[in-house]
C-alpha cells in the first residue's frame, strides 16, 4: 500500500525525451545486469521485511533475497514456494503447512520450520504497521510440528490460509535480532554492493528453484515516475516500474521501448461515510454514483489506460462478481433520486483531495463539475499530501481514497467489517460480518468465491464507495526486457524470472 | 529674452518621479495582465474541453492541461491571486524587516542585539526546513506569507539597520534632534523617507521571493486549493504531461518567470534617495577615472543604480551657479562655448537689453538704448549670418564681452569676476603676458575687444578657436595637450587655462618651467587653483574640465591614460594633499611605503628614519599612525628611490616642528640633484626656505571682508568651565574654560583630530562631555540634549561640516527649510503672549507684512517670562535678517514659500533653489542651505564647523559677510575652521592643542592651509 | 570582536536554531507513527507503538534526550525505519557534499566576476552595465523549477550533450560520471551566483571609492595591484559571509533541485523526513545544514577582525 507521500514527477520534458528516446549508442544492456528502477523514498527505506513495506523497491529486493512460503500467479491462483503443501483439519481452524527440505540460507544453515514461525510470529507482532495482514493466525498456538513441519492455527475458520500468507511472508533465520544489515535470505540472489536506495544483488549460485536467468540486478528507488521513465529512455535503466500515462501514449510509435500493463492496480475511488448526512441516505448515495461520468473520468485521469469501474472494489480479485450491470450515467433519474431524498433545491458538498498519487487531484475536480450537472455544488479542497492519510482519510465525511490492487479478503479487513481499523465509510453491518466469516469458513472455492462474490454485490448496491475506473500499472521497459511478470497485486514484484533478451 | 543660454539643454524634472521611468511602465502592464487577465480568458477556465494534454491547435490555443481545460484561460486567470498573495507575502516580509530595521538600528544596544540575534537564528535555519514545516502545519496561502516572512525579514531587518545606524550619525537627523523633535516623528518624517528606495527595493525582492517560494511548494504538490487556477498548481498538475503538451508547462513557467523578472528590474530601477551625493566639487578631491577595470564609481551606489545621482556624479564638479541639466553630459563643445561665454548673476535671466548695447563698441556699456550707426551694423550683419543664424551668433556675441553688473550693493565678487575674465580674454587674445601686471586696465581690455570683433578672423590658433567655436565645429580636437619645446629637459608648461563644465575658470593662462636639480613652488591664495595646476601636469583631471595650453616633460608631451600611467609609475612621485587618506589602512607603515615595487625593505626603513618616525611605526598599521606621522610615510613613499619629478601639494599641513624640519631636509635634499621638484604650498615662509624659484598662480587674496564691527562687550552668552572631552580612552581636552560673548566671532583651529568638531557636538548636546559645566545667559544649559528647554535647544544651533550628509536627501530643500521653520513656530505657538506688552515694538510694522522670517523669529523667542538681555538681541537680529521684499497674505502657504524664499536670499541662494532635491546641489550650496536651516530656529549661539571649506573664494566670503551682519546684531558665532584666511576674520581665536584651549591673536601671516580631518 | 566572543556568538546562534528546528517538526500535527502506520491502525496498536518509540515522552524531554544522545556521539535511530540515523545520512551525505561542492565551486568565482562587473559599473553610464545588470536581476528571480525545465531542454534535448536526469551509479561517487553532476549544479549555481552578486556588487563599489584606491591610482600603480592590493582585502569579510548565506541557500534549494533530477541526496531524504515526521533525521540534517552556514559566518565574522581597520597591526 503506498502511502508514502509522492513529491511530483520530474520533467520530462516532451522535446527530451522524444529525442533522446531515438538515439543513443549505449549498449542496451552493459553484460548480464538487469537495471530496474522502481517506486522508493529514501526515508522510508529499511532491511525489515516484517515491517510496513511502503517502499516497492524494498519488496523487489526482500524477493530476491528471502523466500516466502506462498505468491500469487497473475491469474490469481497460488504459487507454492518455500510451502509445498497446506493441509488444513475438518474445521479449517489447524492448518499443517510441509516445507521444502532443500533451501538453505545465504549462510549455509538450511531453512527450518521454526525459521518461518519465527518470521510469521514478527510480522504478526508488527501488525500495527502491516494492516494487521496475519491477524486471523493465533500464532501463540501455532507451533513448528518438525523441521520441515509447520502446524499453523486460525483464530476462526479461515479457508484462505494460502492465500494470506502470499508475498508478505519472508522467511529470515530464527533469532535475528537487528535489521540494520540484510538479514542471510535463502532467496536467489544476494545483496553484494550499493546502498538501500540503490542495490547490487548477484545470482547465487545453490538456489532450490530453477536457476534465474540474469546474473546480476540493480535495484535502484527513485521517487519520480518522469525520473524513472527518463532513466528508460536515456539508457540508464532497463525497466521502469509504475510511469505516468503521458508517458506511455508518447512513447506509442517507439520500437526501442515497450509498455507493460499490469490491469486494475491503481483506484482513487470517492469515500462517503454512511454515518453523515447526507451520505446516510442511500438515495443520495445512489444518485451521486448515477451522476458519475465514468468514462470522462477514465479517459482524463488515466488517458484510458485502464477499466471502466462498477463500484466493485477489488475488479481483478478472482472472488470478483462478473454479473453485476455496469451503472451507467443517469443524470435524470439522479436528479429524481435527489428530490425524493430532499435535496430538489440543490445540495452543498465539499469534497477532499490530495497530491500524493498523479492524477488524484485532477479526477477530484473533474467528479465535482460532473456532479455539478446533477445539481449538487461540491468544493473541491487539496489538502497537504503528509496529513492526508492521517486528518482526512478515514474521518472526512467525502473525500478521494486509494486502493493499490490488494486483494479482496486484506480490504474487507482492514476497510469493510466492524472491527476493521479504518472503516473508510462506517460500514458497520454485523450481518454482512457474519456473511464474510461464513465465506471464509466454507472449504469449497467455487462456494467461497459465490459467498465473497454476493457480499461484494451488496457493497456496490448500497456502499459509500464510487469506483469509477481502475487505471492499469504502466511500466517502461527496453525492447530487450523479457518475462516482467504483470499480474495484479504483489505478484509482480518477484522478478527472478525477467532477463535481458542478447 | 532667453530663459538660459540656448545651448543648455532644458533641464528635466527629477529626484522621485516615477513616471518617466520605462522600467516602471513595463511593471504596470505585466502586473495588470497577471491581475486582471482571467476577464480576457476565451474559455471557461474551469470546463474541461477535451482530452488532456491536447498539442496547442483548435478550440485551445495552447492546448489542454492535465484535465483537458484550456491553458490559454487558466494562465490568464492563474495569476490572480498568485500575484495578491505575493504581493500580501510580500508586504508582511518587508514591513516586519523594516520595522524591526529601524527599531534596532536607532535604539543600539541591548534591543540591537537581540533583534540582530533573532535574525541571525532565522538566517541560519534551513529555510527548506523551515518552509516544508510551515507548509504542512499552515494553510497554503498562509503558509507562503510566513515562509516568506521568516526567510526574508531577516535580510530586511539587516539591511533596515544599517542604514538607519548611518543616518542617525547624519547632519540632518541630528539638526532634527537639535530642534527638539521627538523621536516618532524624526523616525517617520526624516530617517524612513531617506530608507525609502532601500525599504521599496526590499519589498519588491521579497514579492519575487514569495513567487519562488510558490513554485518550489508547487513542485512539492503543496500548493493552494485546485479549484482556482494558479500557476504554480499548473507547474504540478502538468509536469507529467509536458510529452505530450510542453505548452502545458511551458505557459505558467514563463508567466511566473516574467512577472519576477519584471518585479526584479523594477527594484533595479527604483530611485535610491538615501545615497549622499559625491563630494563636492574641489579638483582635489577628484578621484581620476581609473583604467577600465577600476573606473570611477559613484559613492553609496546600488549597482546598476540609475538614479539621477548616478548622473549627476558621473559628470563630475558641478560649478555654483550654472543653471545646467543635471540630467544630461554636455557635449563637449557647448562647455568650451559656455566657458567662452561665462555668465553673470546666478540663474541670470540672460543678456538684457542694456547688455546687448555693451556688446557693441561705438555705445558706452551701461548707457541705455544708444543706436550703433550703420556701418559698424552692416559689418556685424556680415560677421552674424542670416537672421535665424544671427539671433543665434547674437545671443553668443552678447555674452563674449564682460559686462558691468547693474550695482549691487558692493558686491565685492562681480568685480573680481569681472577682473578674472578680463585676464582670460588677454590670455585668448596672447597679447600681453597673463596674470603678471594684475588686472588689465577696463580701456586696454576694451580696445583689444574692438580688434576682435573688427578684424577678419586671423589664422592665429586662438582666433580659430573662437572662428570654430562660432562655426559650430567640434572642438574636442583643440583640447588636447599639445607641446612647444622649452628650456631642454624638465618640465614646460605654457599657457595652461582650465575651465570647467559650467564655464567657471579654474585656472586662467599659466606659464610654469622647472629645470632637473631645481625645486619650484607654486603659491596661490587658497581655492585659486593651485591644486588644479599640479593635477593637469600629471594628466590626473576629471573627464569634464577643459584643458587648453602645452605640458611638457623632457620635451615631449606628457601622455594621458594607460601609458600617462605608466608614466607617473615610472618617474613621478606625488605626494597629495590629504597624505593620510592616500595610504590603505590595513597596510603597515613599511608595506606602504615600498608600495608594491621591489624595493628591499631594509630602504624603506631607513626613509621612515630619515623622517624622523620612531623605529616600531614600521610595523604598525597607518590606520592607527598619528596625522603627522601618516604625513611622513607619504613622503618617505615618494622619495623612495629618488623620482625624476616629484610633486609635493602642501607637505606642511598639520606637522609640528620637528617633523617640519625632516620634510623640509629632504625636498631640499633634492636640489641640484636629477630629479626635478615641484611643490605647492601658501606657506611663504617654507617656499621661501627650501625653493629655487617661485611661481604666483590664481587671483590676488581674497580681500579681508568689512572691518569687524565694534563688538558690544555685553553678558557672556556662553560661558564653560571644566570642560574634559575624550574619544575612546584618548583625553582631547582637560579642564578648559572659555566664553563667547554676544555677536563675537570665536574661531577654533587645531590640527585635524585634535577634537574641534568634538567640543563642538558636545556644546550641541549631541556628545556630552566627561565633566564640566556650561552656562547660556546665565542660566545653566544641560548638556545632553534631553534634558535641555525647547528655547534652549533653539538657542544653540549646528552647522556640521560634512555637506554630503547635511541635508536629507529625500526632501526638497522647501521641505527641509519648512520643517525648520515650523519646528521653531510650534516651541512657542501654545504660550500665549501676556496682553498689553508687545516686545516686538521695533517689529510691528514686520507683522504687516507676512514674511515667515520673522514670525519664526518671535515665535522661537525665549518661554521664560523675564524680559532679559538675550531677547532684547533677539529683536535685533531679527530685524535685520528681515527679508528683503514682501510678499502678499495669500494664506499660510504663499507664507511658508515666502519665507523660505527669505531664507535662501540672504544665505545668497536663488529662491528656486527651493523646489530642488539636494542631490543636485553643488557641496557649497548645500552648505549654505545648512546655515540658512541653522539661522530659521533663530539661535542666539551659532556653532559652525568647516562652513567655509567646501565653498569657493567668493561663496565663503559672502557667508563671512552674513555671520558679520549677524553678529553685529547680537549673535554669538563659534568658527571651527584650519584656513587663515578665514581665522583672521574672527575677534578671537582659539588653537586647540594638547589637551589645551590656547587663545592667540588673530594670524597676521597666512598659516597652513590645513585639509579638514 | 574578539574570537572567543565570535564562538560564543555563533554557538548560542546554532543551539537556538536547533531548538527551533525540533520544535518545528515536533509541533507539527500527526507523527512518525501516523506516518508508519498510515493510519490503519487501531489506536491501541498507535499508541503501543508510541510507547515503543519513545513519542509519549513530552517534547523536552525527548529534547534533552537527543542532545545528550549527539553529545554521545549517537544521533538516534530513525523513529520510521529504526535505523541509525548516523548510517541514513552518511548514505547520502557525500552525494550532496558533492553537488553542493561543485555548486559553490560554480557560484564563487560566478559571483565575484558578477560583482566586480556591476560594482564597477555601477558608477559609469557605459553601455555594458545596463545588460549585465538587468541580466544578473533576472538571473536572480527565476523561481528554479523554471530555470531547472529551462536548462533540461536546451542541454538535454536540443544538444543532447547532458543526461536530462542524474541517476548516482550503484555504490560510486557522483565523481564517477561528472556529466551527472552538470546541469543540478547549474541549477544551483546560477540564482544563488546572481543573488550573491547584487549583494556583493554594493561592497565592491563601496571599496572602490575609498580615497586610498584612487591614490594609488595616481601614483600610477598597475589596475592588477591595485585591485589585488588595495581592494581584495576589503571585500575579504562581506564577501565571505555572503558564501555562507548562499552556501546555507544552496543546501536549501537541493531539495527541490534533487527531486527535479532524481539525484539521490540529503535534501530529498529531508522533504521525505519532514513529510513522515521523522524527527531525529530531520534534525540531524537540519544540524549540517546549520553546521556549514554558521561555520561560513564565523569565517567570515574571523576574517572581518583579520581586516579591521582598528586592529593594531
Amino acid at each position: 500500500m503506498k502511502l508514502l507521500h509522492a513529491p511530483s514527477g520530474v520533467l520530462a520534458l516532451g522535446l527530451a525525451v522524444s529525442l533522446s528516446a531515438c538515439g543513443g549508442d549505449e549498449p542496451a544492456a552493459s553484460g548480464a545486469a538487469l537495471r530496474y528502477v522502481t517506486v522508493g523514498a529514501p526515508a522510508t527505506a529499511t532491511h525489515d521485511p516484517h515491517g510496513g513495506i511502503i517502499n516497492q523497491s524494498d519488496l523487489v529486493r526482500f524477493g530476491l533475497l528471502y523466500d516466502v512460503l506462498t505468491k500469487p500467479r497473475p491469474d490469481g491462483t497460488t504459487e507454492m514456494r518455500l510451502a509445498t503443501s497446506f493441509t488444513p483439519d475438518a474445521k479449517l481452524t489447524t492448518w499443517t503447512v510441509r516445507l521444502r527440505t532443500d533451501a538453505t540460507f545465504s549462510d549455509g544453515r538450511p531453512v527450518r520450520a521454526a525459521d518461518a514461525l519465527f518470521s510469521l510470529r514478527r510480522v504478526h507482532a508488527k501488525a500495527a504497521e502491516n494492516f494487521g495482514r496475519l491477524l486471523m493466525f493465533d500464532v501463540a498456538r501455532s507451533r513448528a510440528v518438525d523441521d520441515h513441519t509447520l502446524e499453523l492455527r486460525t483464530t476462526a475458520p479461515y479457508a484462505e490460509v494460502p492465500r494470506a500468507l502470499e508475498s508478505i511472508s519472508f522467511v529470515v533465520p530464527d533469532g535475528t535480532r537487528t535489521f540494520d544489515r540484510p538479514a542471510p535470505g535463502s532467496g536467489p540472489y544476494a545483496m553484494t554492493g550499493g546502498d538501500l536506495q540503490n542495490t547490487v544483488l548477484e545470482r547465487k549460485d545453490a538456489w532450490w528453484g530453477e536457476r534465474p536467468p540474469t546474473r546480476r540486478i540493480e535495484v535502484r528507488a527513485v521517487i519520480d515516475p518522469g525520473a524513472r521513465a527518463q532513466a528508460v529512455l536515456s539508457r540508464q535503466a532497463d525497466v521502469a516500474i509504475g510511469v505516468n500515462p503521458a508517458t506511455a501514449r508518447q512513447v506509442k510509435g517507439n520500437e526501442d521501448v515497450t509498455i507493460v500493463h499490469r490491469p486494475a492496480m491503481t483506484m482513487y475511488p470517492f469515500v462517503m461515510r454512511l454515518d453523515r448526512e447526507p451520505f446516510d441516505d442511500p438515495r443520495v448515495r445512489e444518485a451521486i454514483k448515477l451522476a458519475t461520468d465514468r468514462r470522462e473520468l477514465l479517459d482524463k485521469v488515466f488517458l484510458g489506460y485502464g477499466r471502466l469501474g462498477n463500484d466493485l472494489l477489488t475488479p481483478a480479485d478472482p472472488s470478483s462478481p462478473g454479473d453485476v450491470p455496469q451503472r451507467t450515467r443517469d443524470l435524470a433519474q439522479a436528479r429524481d433520486l435527489l428530490r425524493q431524498a430532499g435535496h430538489g433545491d440543490g445540495l452543498t458538498l465539499t469534497l477532499s483531495t490530495t497530491t500524493s498519487y498523479p492524477g488524484m487531484d485532477t479526477a477530484a475536480t473533474l467528479f465535482g463539475r460532473q456532479l455539478g450537472e446533477a445539481g449538487i455544488t461540491v468544493k473541491v479542497v487539496n489538502e497537504p499530501p503528509d496529513t492526508y492519510w492521517t486528518e482526512v482519510f478515514a474521518k472526512k465525511d467525502f473525500y478521494t481514497g486509494f486502493f493499490g490492487g490488494i486483494p479482496f479478503l486484506d480490504v474487507a479487513r482492514v476497510s469493510l467489517l466492524g472491527s476493521a481499523p479504518t472503516n473508510e465509510t462506517a460500514w458497520k453491518r454485523p450481518a454482512w460480518d457474519e456473511g464474510f466469516a461464513a465465506a471464509l469458513a466454507t472449504a469449497d472455492p467455487a462456494k467461497r468465491r459465490a459467498a465473497l462474490g454476493a457480499l461484494q454485490r451488496e457493497i456496490h448496491d448500497e456502499g459509500g464507495y464510487v469506483v469509477w475506473a481502475a487505471g492499469d500499472g504502466l511500466d517502461l521497459t527496453s525492447a530487450k526486457v523479457a518475462d516482467l511478470p504483470t499480474g495484479a497485486g504483489f505478484g509482480s514484484n518477484f522478478i527472478e524470472r525477467t532477463r535481458l533478451l542478447p | 529674452m532667453l530663459r538660459r543660454p540656448a545651448l543648455a539643454v532644458p533641464a528635466r524634472r527629477l529626484g522621485g518621479s516615477f513616471r518617466g521611468r520605462p522600467g516602471f511602465l513595463v511593471a504596470l502592464a505585466v502586473l495588470g495582465v497577471a491581475l486582471f487577465g482571467g476577464w480576457f480568458a476565451p474559455h471557461d477556465p474551469g470546463v474541461s474541453l477535451g482530452i488532456p494534454w491536447e498539442p496547442p491547435g483548435g478550440a485551445a490555443v495552447l492546448g489542454t492541461d492535465d484535465a483537458g481545460r484550456d491553458v490559454l484561460s487558466r494562465v490568464l486567470a492563474g495569476g490572480r491571486d498568485l500575484t495578491l498573495l505575493a504581493l500580501v507575502a510580500a508586504l508582511a516580509a518587508a514591513v516586519l524587516g523594516t520595522v524591526g530595521g529601524l527599531v534596532a538600528g536607532w535604539a543600539g544596544g541591548r534591543t540591537d542585539r537581540v533583534l540582530t540575534g533573532a535574525a541571525d537564528v532565522l538566517l541560519a535555519t534551513p529555510f527548506l526546513l523551515l518552509a516544508l514545516v510551515l507548509a504542512v502545519s499552515l494553510p497554503a496561502d498562509a503558509a507562503v506569507v510566513a515562509a516568506t516572512a521568516c526567510g526574508g525579514a531577516p535580510l530586511g531587518l539587516r539591511l533596515t539597520r544599517d542604514l538607519t545606524r548611518r543616518a542617525r550619525g547624519t547632519g540632518y537627523v541630528e539638526a532634527a534632534r537639535g530642534r527638539g523633535e521627538t523621536t516618532a516623528s524624526l523616525l517617520v518624517r526624516e530617517v524612513l523617507p531617506s530608507l525609502a528606495g532601500a525599504a521599496a527595493a526590499d519589498l519588491v525582492a521579497r514579492f519575487v521571493m514569495a513567487l519562488q517560494l510558490t513554485a518550489a511548494f508547487a513542485v512539492f504538490g503543496l500548493g493552494p486549493d485546485t479549484h482556482s487556477p494558479d500557476w504554480g498548481v499548473m507547474l504540478h498538475q502538468n509536469l507529467p504531461g509536458t510529452p505530450l503538451n510542453p505548452a502545458a508547462m511551458a505557459a505558467p513557467a514563463t508567466a511566473l518567470a516574467t512577472l519576477a523578472a519584471t518585479a526584479a528590474l523594477l527594484a533595479h530601477t527604483l530611485p535610491n534617495t538615501n545615497r549622499p551625493r559625491p563630494p563636492d566639487n574641489d579638483p582635489r578631491h577628484h578621484a581620476p577615472p581609473l583604467t577600465a577595470a577600476l573606473p570611477h564609481t559613484r559613492p553609496g551606489a546600488a549597482p546598476g543604480d540609475r538614479t539621477h545621482e548616478q548622473r549627476t556624479a558621473s559628470l563630475g564638479t558641478r560649478p555654483d551657479h550654472a543653471h545646467r541639466a543635471p540630467g544630461d553630459r554636455p557635449p563637449r563643445r557647448a562647455a568650451l562655448l559656455a566657458a567662452v561665454l561665462p555668465h553673470t548673476r546666478p540663474g541670470a535671466a540672460g543678456p538684457t537689453p542694456r547688455d546687448r548695447a555693451a556688446v557693441f563698441p561705438r555705445t558706452r556699456p551701461g548707457a541705455a538704448g544708444a543706436a550703433p550707426d550703420d556701418r559698424t551694423r552692416r559689418r556685424r550683419a556680415g560677421l552674424l549670418g542670416t537672421r535665424p543664424e544671427r539671433t543665434r551668433r547674437a545671443a553668443l556675441l552678447a555674452a563674449v564681452l564682460p559686462r558691468t553688473r547693474p550695482g549691487t550693493a558692493g558686491a565685492a565678487p562681480g568685480d573680481r569676476a569681472r577682473q578674472r575674465r578680463g585676464a582670460l580674454l588677454a590670455a585668448v587674445l596672447r597679447r600681453t603676458r597673463p596674470g603678471t601686471a594684475g588686472a588689465a586696465s577696463g580701456d586696454r581690455t576694451r580696445r583689444r575687444r574692438a580688434d576682435l570683433l573688427g578684424t577678419r578672423p586671423g589664422r592665429t590658433r586662438r582666433a580659430a578657436l573662437l572662428a570654430a567655436v562660432l562655426r559650430g565645429a567640434r572642438v574636442g580636437s583643440l583640447g588636447r595637450v599639445r607641446c612647444e619645446s622649452g628650456l631642454g629637459g624638465g618640465l614646460v608648461v605654457n599657457g595652461l587655462t582650465v575651465w570647467d563644465g559650467g564655464g567657471r575658470v579654474l585656472v586662467a593662462g599659466v606659464d610654469l618651467c622647472a629645470a632637473p636639480g631645481e625645486v619650484v613652488a607654486v603659491v596661490g591664495a587658497s581655492g585659486g587653483g593651485k591644486t588644479t595646476v599640479l593635477r593637469t601636469v600629471l594628466g590626473l583631471l576629471p573627464p569634464n574640465l577643459a584643458v587648453d595650453g602645452t605640458v611638457c616633460w623632457h620635451g615631449a608631451p606628457v601622455p594621458g591614460g594607460r601609458a600617462g600611467r605608466r608614466w607617473r609609475r615610472a618617474h613621478v612621485a606625488l605626494v597629495e594633499q590629504d597624505p593620510v587618506a592616500t595610504l590603505d589602512p590595513l597596510h603597515t607603515a613599511e608595506r606602504a611605503v615600498l608600495d608594491g615595487r621591489r624595493v628591499p625593505v631594509e630602504r624603506a626603513r631607513s626613509a621612515l628614519a630619515a623622517l624622523g618616525l620612531p623605529a616600531d611605526a614600521g610595523t604598525r598599521r597607518t590606520g592607527r599612525l598619528s596625522g603627522g606621522q601618516a604625513q611622513r610615510v607619504a613622503v618617505a613613499r615618494a622619495l623612495l628611490d629618488d623620482p625624476d619629478l616629484l610633486v609635493l601639494d602642501e607637505p606642511t599641513t598639520g606637522l609640528d616642528a620637528g617633523a617640519l624640519e625632516h620634510v623640509e631636509a629632504a625636498v631640499r635634499s633634492r636640489r641640484g640633484g636629477t630629479g626635478v621638484t615641484l611643490l605647492v604650498s601658501h606657506d611663504r615662509a617654507f617656499v621661501e626656505r627650501v625653493a629655487d624659484r617661485v611661481v604666483d598662480v590664481g587671483p590676488e587674496p581674497v580681500p579681508r571682508p568689512a572691518p569687524r564691527a565694534a563688538t558690544p562687550t555685553g553678558a557672556p552668552v556662553l560661558e564653560v568651565t571644566g570642560l574634559t572631552l575624550a574619544r575612546g580612552t584618548a583625553t582631547l581636552l582637560d579642564d578648559a574654560s572659555f566664553t563667547i560673548a554676544r555677536g563675537e566671532l570665536v574661531a577654533l583651529t587645531g590640527m585635524s583630530g585634535s577634537g574641534k568638531t568634538t567640543l563642538l557636538r558636545a556644546l550641541a548636546g549631541l556628545d556630552p562631555p566627561a565633566t564640566g559645566r556650561a552656562h547660556l545667559n546665565g542660566r545653566p544649559l544641560p548638556w545632553a540634549l534631553r534634558d535641555r528647554a525647547r528655547a534652549d535647544l533653539h538657542a544653540v544651533q549646528l552647522v556640521a561640516q560634512d555637506p554630503a550628509g547635511a541635508l536629507n536627501p529625500a526632501h526638497r530643500i522647501r521641505t527641509t527649510l519648512t520643517r525648520a521653520l515650523h519646528a521653531a513656530r510650534v516651541a512657542d505657538a501654545p504660550k500665549r503672549r501676556p496682553p498689553g506688552r508687545d516686545p516686538a515694538g521695533a517689529l510691528k510694522p514686520i507683522r504687516r507684512i507676512p514674511t515667515t522670517l520673522a514670525r519664526a523669529l518671535r515665535a522661537s523667542r525665549a518661554a521664560s517670562t523675564r524680559e532679559s538681555e538675550r531677547q532684547r538681541a533677539g529683536h535685533r537680529v531679527r530685524a535685520v535678517l528681515r527679508p528683503l521684499g514682501a510678499v502678499g497674505g495669500r494664506g499660510r502657504v504663499a507664507r511658508v514659500d515666502a519665507d523660505v524664499a527669505g531664507l535662501l536670499r540672504r544665505v545668497g541662494l536663488d529662491s528656486g533653489v527651493a523646489g530642488r532635491w539636494p542631490g543636485e546641489l553643488s557641496g557649497g550650496q548645500r552648505q549654505r542651505v545648512a546655515v540658512a536651516r541653522a539661522l530659521a530656529a533663530g539661535p542666539v549661539l551659532l556653532l559652525a564647523d568647516e562652513i567655509t571649506s567646501a565653498l569657493d573664494a567668493a561663496s565663503a566670503a559672502s557667508v563671512l559677510d552674513l555671520l558679520a551682519e549677524l553678529r553685529a546684531a547680537g549673535l554669538a558665532v563659534l568658527l571651527v575652521t584650519h584656513d587663515p584666511a578665514v581665522a583672521a576674520t574672527a575677534d578671537r581665536v582659539l588653537h586647540l592643542h594638547d589637551q589645551a584651549l590656547v587663545p592667540q591673536a588673530p594670524p597676521r601671516t597666512e598659516k597652513s592651509h590645513v585639509r579638514p580631518r | 570582536m574578539t574570537v572567543p566572543r565570535i564562538l560564543a556568538r555563533l554557538s548560542a546562534v546554532a543551539a537556538l536554531a536547533s531548538v527551533v528546528v525540533f520544535g518545528a517538526t515536533a509541533l507539527l500535527p500527526s507523527d512518525a507513527v501516523d506516518a508508519r502506520t498510515g493510519g490503519r491502525a487501531t489506536a491501541a496498536e498507535q499508541d503501543r507503538l508510541r510507547a515503543e518509540l519513545g513519542l509519549d515522552r513530552p517534547v523536552w524531554r525527548r529534547y534533552a534526550d537527543w542532545v545528550t544522545g549527539l553529545a554521545r556521539g549517537d544521533a538516534g535511530r530513525s523513529l520510521l525505519t529504526g535505523r541509525p540515523v548516523g548510517d541514513v545520512v552518511a548514505e547520502r551525505l557525500p552525494a550532496t557534499l558533492t553537488l553542493a561542492g561543485a555548486a559553490m565551486a560554480l557560484t564563487v568565482p560566478l559571483t565575484v566576476a558578477l560583482a566586480w562587473l556591476l560594482g564597477a559599473t555601477a558608477g559609469r553610464r557605459s553601455r555594458a552595465a545596463r545588460p549585465v545588470g538587468g541580466l544578473v536581476t533576472v538571473a536572480a528571480a527565476l523561481p528554479q523549477v523554471v530555470l531547472a525545465a529551462l536548462l533540461v531542454t536546451v542541454f538535454a534535448g536540443l544538444l543532447r550533450a547532458l543526461p536530462p536526469v542524474s541517476l548516482l551509479p550503484a555504490g560510486g561517487s557522483p565523481l564517477d560520471d561528472p556529466a551527472l553532476l552538470v546541469l543540478p549544479a547549474l541549477t544551483l549555481a546560477i540564482p544563488s551566483a546572481a543573488y550573491g552578486a547584487t549583494m556583493l556588487g554594493g561592497a565592491v563599489a563601496d571599496t572602490l571609492r575609498r580615497p586610498h584606491v584612487a591614490a594609488a591610482v595616481a601614483r600610477g600603480v598597475p589596475a592588477r595591484q591595485v585591485a589585488a592590493r588595495h581592494v581584495l582585502p576589503f571585500l575579504l569579510a562581506p564577501a565571505l559571509r555572503i558564501f555562507a548565506l548562499l552556501a546555507g541557500g544552496t543546501l536549501a534549494a537541493t531539495a527541490v533541485v534533487e527531486t527535479f533530477f532524481g539525484y539521490a541526496g540529503l535534501g530529498e531524504l529531508l522533504a521525505g523526513a519532514v513529510a513522515s515526521r521523522d524527527v531525529p533525521v530531520v534534525q540531524a540534517i537540519a544540524l549540517a545544514a546549520t553546521g556549514v552556514v554558521l561555520a561560513g559566518f564565523l569565517a567570515a565574522d574571523l576574517a572581518a577582525a583579520l581586516t579591521d581597520e582598528e586592529r593594531p597591526c
